[in-house]
């Protein structure tokens, strides 16, 4: 199968799965390469382009997006939401100690001793509520153990909105909160507000990642010129060839080595295709360090134009979804 | 031990051979727990059972708690004790012995140093533990 036709097909496959608009991922596997500045600067040139953009922050250990427009959680304008899973709560009416709970429990989360009352291990239970659906007694009920909140900003940019996860330090569901973040940007009442969803994955090749992946219609992997860059991309790319999703990579800080023009050859294929590069550029170290994104900067640098010539062949690459947009769903844009 | 009530001690073991296999001071993953009753400060029975947690992904030391709790023990003689399985044992009221400060210490040791009230009772988790 071509490259073509199998970009076609996901795209077909996602427009008769559910409404939309397209959703971009932002990925690349090593940190610190320019995901999140690149998911920021995308997120505000789509607004600069009079889109309703809505960005969706999934690198839930250390959620940045807010810092990089320059933005605080702690704001009254900022919604947050805790992000609970379940836990059994033993209904002491209803259980008669027979210890089928417990010896369900896959994680060893439920102890029930002899006479006794059935109890949890709160921090081993993954909340996947076997014990709750095998009680033959209907005797657990509901309970919840926060492991992370989600805040959503309105208006971060002007047509930009923000919804930002994050994993409470030392606990372990990451995707969990991924999951989350996922479905509820991905609800109708939710897509038909927006024109573009783009999301930032966390660095890595891990199932928050693929979860990610899974839900776009866009991969875009952000990586450098280095043998750590290369390395971590490939995984990533592995982890595409594995889901069937073709994508595309952008050589951030390109002229870090003189590798860029090998590796793009190298590492073009047909499951990733190569989109541009990005120069280390002084200004925009300088506007990252102010949390401000360098397109709206108002003085013209080599970098700059390079990620807007990046930008106008995502939108071409969009557009097909757009033009396939059932004319109901479409956003009518504000006068 | 002046106590009337049955004493039935669980001793982490590495082998099946009962009194004298060799103890292990590691609880939620050791191969075998040796089981010893007594009654009046006497030995009464000595069976083993395999600990199903020694394999288990993760929550060892609860689950090795469980299986204790439901053959009836009321006291371990191991050595260290995660927080998870430091935790179980309480709820379940099994009493906690510290480890005989003697390597390739047998559970017969352990029993008679247990008798002769040489062993320290320990309250909390000894062993940092492995979380999943």
């Amino acid at each position: 199968m071509t490259y073509n036709s199998l970009k076609k097909e996901s795209i077909t496959q996602n427009i008769a799965n559910r409404s939309f608009p397209p959703i971009i991922a932002v990925t690349g596997g090593k940190g610190g390469t320019g995901k999140t500045l690149v998911a920021t600067n995308l997120a505000v040139a789509f607004t600069q382009s009079n889109s309703r953009v809505l960005l969706v922050d999934c690198d839930v250990e250390n959620p940045n997006t807010f810092i990089l427009l320059g933005k605080s959680l702690e704001n009254k304008l900022v919604s947050s939401q805790p992000i609970d899973i379940f836990i059994p709560k033993f209904n002491k009416e209803k259980c008669v100690k027979c210890g089928i709970c417990q010896k369900g429990c896959y994680r060893h989360a439920i102890l029930q001793f002899p006479e006794h009352y059935p109890s949890l291990m709160e921090h081993l239970c993954s909340g996947c509520q076997v014990c709750q659906r095998i009680c033959p007694h209907d005797a657990i009920e509901a309970g919840a153990r926060q492991i992370g909140t989600k805040y959503f900003i309105p208006n971060a940019f002007e047509n930009l909105d923000l919804l930002v996860g994050e994993l409470t330090p030392s606990e372990a569901l990451s995707a969990f909160i991924v999951e989350n973040l996922i479905s509820q940007a991905t609800t109708p009442e939710i897509m038909n507000q927006y024109d573009i969803i783009i999301i930032d994955s966390a660095p890595g090749a891990h199932c928050d990642v693929e979860k990610i992946l899974n839900a776009s219609d866009m991969v875009i992997s952000v990586t450098e010129p280095t043998p750590f860059g290369e390395h971590d991309l490939n995984r990533i790319l592995e982890l595409l060839r594995l889901i069937n999703k073709p994508s595309y990579f952008i050589l951030n800080r390109s002229n870090l080595t003189n590798e860029s023009d090998f590796l793009t050859k190298k590492l073009s294929s047909d499951i990733t295709k190569y989109l541009g590069n990005i120069e280390v550029d002084k200004t925009i170290m300088e506007d990252y360090a102010k949390g401000k994104p360098f397109v709206q900067d108002s003085r013209t640098f080599p970098a700059k134009n390079q990620f807007l010539e990046i930008f106008h062949k995502i939108q071409a690459i969009i557009k097909p979804i757009h033009d396939n947009m059932p004319s109901n769903l479409r956003i009518k844009k504000a006068d | 031990m002046s106590e009337t009530k049955t004493i039935k001690i669980a001793v982490p073991s590495t082998s099946d051979q009962g009194l004298k296999a060799k103890a292990t001071t590691r609880f939620g993953r050791c191969p075998i727990f040796t089981i010893v009753s007594l009654n009046d400060g006497e030995i009464e029975t000595v069976s083993i059972i395999e600990n199903k947690a020694s394999q288990a992904m993760g929550g060892a030391g609860p689950l090795a708690v469980q299986s204790i709790a439901n053959e009836g023990v009321n006291t371990i003689i191991g050595g260290y004790y995660g927080p998870n399985a430091a935790n179980a044992l309480k709820q379940a009221n099994i009493q906690m012995f510290g480890p005989l400060k003697k390597e390739n210490a047998t559970v017969a040791e352990l029993i008679d140093a247990f008798l002769k009230n040489e062993l320290e009772e320990i309250n909390s988790a000894t062993s940092p533990g492995h979380r999943y």
